[in-house]
C-alpha cells in the first residue's frame, strides 16, 4: 500500500559538510604521520625520503582540521567549554584530549627529525602511531556513538575510517612524491621504487576498504528496517551515484586497475590513480556524514 | 486516507543518548528525570542532536545552543501547573505526573491501561507512553520515516 506521511516536525540535519571535510583532514594527517614512522621508527629505509615531507603535512594537516569544528559549531567562542567541562562518555570530549596531543607530539617528532637525532625521533614516533591511530579512529566513535541514525550506530565505522583514513594517506603520499620529484628536485627524476612500494600498500589497503565499506552496506542491507532503508539510499536511491558511482567504482574499483596492472603502471598512471582515490575518499566522509542523516528519524 | 496524530514530545528518556554524548555535559538528567539544558554551557555542536532517535532537539536560530521540549520544566518547578501542552489539551487527554509515586494518577493510568511508548527498540527509555496508539502509525512512524 502507499503512504504518505506528512510531518509538522522539521528535519534538521546535526552534522554537516564541515564535519565530513574535518573527518577527510584527520584520515589524511594520520595517513601521512604513519607513512611517516615507516623509516624513523620502524626503519624501513626505502620511505626515508617520506619522513620529514610526512611529518610536517601530518602537522599542518591537524592544525587546520579542527578549524572546521569551530565552522561548523554553532558557539565557536565557547570552545574552551570543551576543555574545560569534560564528558568520559563523548567521543567528542576524547577528541579534546587527542587533538591537543597528536599535533604537540607531531612537531617534537618533527623538531627531533630535522636534528638529526634519531634515537628520539624513533620514540617519538613510536609514540605517535598509537596516537595518530586514535586521532581517526575517535572520529568514527564519533558516529557509531550517534545512535539515532541507523547507518552509523555500527561498530564498523572506527575501523572502516581508519583503513579509509590510510587509503587516503598513502594516496596523498604517492601524489606528493609525484609532485616533488618533477618540480623541486634537481633531475625531475620521479623515485620510482618509492613509488611502487607505496603503490603496492594502496592495493592491499583499497581491496581492504572495500571488504569493509561492501560488508558494512551487506549487513545493512539485509538487517533491521532503518538499516535497510539506508542501505538501499547508498545502494539504489539519492546517494546512489555518489557512494556506487564516485566513492566506490571511480576511488576505489578503477585506481585499483590501473595501480594493478603491471603494463600500465607508469608515473602518470600513479598520479591519476591517487588523485581518483582521495577523491573517493572525500565522497565517502560525505556519504557517512551527510548520508546516514538524510532520512528522516520520524 | 487515513489521519494519525502522535503529539511528539521529548520523551526525558531513563537512558538518554544525547546527554551521554555531550562532550560539555551541558545537557543532563534532572532529579526527577527531566533532560535538561544548560543555554550557558552548549556549544551548539548538534551531537546531542544526532543522538537523539527521536529528532526532537534543534539548534536555536537566534542563540545557536541546541534546544527541546523540557516539559515546560521552569513553569512546572514554579508550581504554575502541568506543562502548557497538557494544561491547554481542551479534551484532557494529557496526563502529567510522577511515575515513580504509586499513588498518582498518572502511575494508576500506567498500572490499568494498555500503554505503548514510541521506538522503545532505542534503548533510551523513553517516558512518553500512549493510551492506544495507533498500531500502524507507530509502525510508520518507526520504518517508514517521512516518504
Amino acid at each position: 500500500m502507499e503512504s504518505t506521511l506528512l510531518y509538522t516536525v522539521p528535519h534538521e540535519h546535526s552534522f554537516g559538510i564541515a564535519i565530513a571535510i574535518y573527518f577527510y583532514l584527520t584520515g589524511l594527517s594520520a595517513g601521512s604521520f604513519i607513512i611517516s614512522t615507516l623509516a624513523y621508527g620502524f626503519g624501513f629505509e626505502k620511505y626515508k625520503p617520506l619522513g620529514k615531507i610526512g611529518v610536517v603535512v601530518a602537522t599542518l594537516l591537524l592544525v587546520a582540521a579542527p578549524m572546521f569544528l569551530l565552522i561548523h559549531s554553532g558557539r565557536p567562542e565557547r570552545a574552551w567549554h570543551l576543555f574545560v567541562y569534560m564528558n568520559g562518555s563523548s567521543p567528542i570530549s576524547w577528541g579534546s584530549i587527542l587533538l591537543t596531543i597528536y599535533p604537540i607530539n607531531c612537531i617534537i617528532y618533527g623538531y627531533f627529525m630535522f636534528k638529526g637525532n634519531a634515537k628520539l625521533t624513533k620514540t617519538f614516533g613510536l609514540i605517535g602511531i598509537p596516537l595518530a591511530l586514535s586521532v581517526h579512529g575517535y572520529t568514527g566513535f564519533i558516529l557509531s556513538f550517534a545512535k539515532a541514525h541507523a547507518l552509523w550506530r555500527s561498530s564498523m565505522m572506527p575501523i572502516l575510517f581508519l583503513v579509509s583514513a590510510l587509503v587516503s594517506g598513502v594516496a596523498m603520499m604517492i601524489l606528493i612524491t609525484i609532485i616533488r620529484d618533477k618540480l623541486f628536485s634537481k633531475e625531475g627524476k620521479v623515485n620510482m621504487e618509492l613509488i611502487q612500494g607505496l603503490g603496492k600498500m594502496l592495493t592491499w589497503l583499497i581491496i581492504a576498504d572495500l571488504f569493509l565499506s561492501l560488508s558494512d552496506l551487506a549487513v545493512h542491507y539485509f538487517g533491521e528496517a532503518e538499516s535497510h532503508e539506508v542501505a538501499s539510499l547508498l545502494l539504489m536511491g539519492a546517494f546512489a551515484p555518489l557512494f556506487i558511482g564516485i566513492e566506490t567504482i571511480f576511488g576505489k574499483v578503477l585506481p585499483l586497475i590501473l595501480i594493478s596492472t603491471p603494463p600500465i603502471r607508469s608515473v602518470p598512471v600513479y598520479g591519476v590513480a591517487s588523485l581518483m582515490v582521495m577523491i573517493g575518499i572525500f565522497t565517502m566522509r560525505c556519504n557517512m556524514v551527510l548520508g546516514g542523516e538524510y532520512i528522516p528519524l520520524l | 486516507m487515513r489521519n494519525h496524530y502522535i503529539p511528539m514530545l521529548c520523551n526525558q528518556c531513563k537512558r538518554p543518548a544525547c546527554t551521554s554524548v555531550c562532550p560539555v555535559e551541558a545537557t543532563y538528567s534532572l532529579d526527577n528525570g527531566i533532560v535538561y539544558i544548560d543555554p550557558h554551557r552548549c556549544i551548539g555542536c548538534g551531537y546531542c542532536m544526532a543522538a537523539c532517535p527521536y529528532a526532537m532537539r534543534f539548534l536555536n536560530p537566534h542563540r545557536n545552543v541546541a534546544e527541546k521540549c523540557d516539559w515546560c520544566w521552569p513553569r512546572v518547578r514554579d508550581g504554575q501547573g502541568p506543562p502548557n501542552c497538557v494544561a491547554n489539551c481542551p479534551g484532557g487527554a494529557m496526563v502529567f505526573g510522577d511515575i515513580n509515586d504509586p499513588s498518582s494518577k498518572i502511575t494508576r493510568i500506567i498500572a490499568s491501561e494498555s500503554v505503548t511508548v514510541v521506538k522503545p527498540e532505542s534503548g533510551n527509555g523513553p517516558t512518553v507512553y500512549y493510551i492506544g496508539l495507533d498500531d500502524e502509525a507507530a509502525r510508520l512512524v518507526e520504518t517508514e520515516g517521512g516518504h
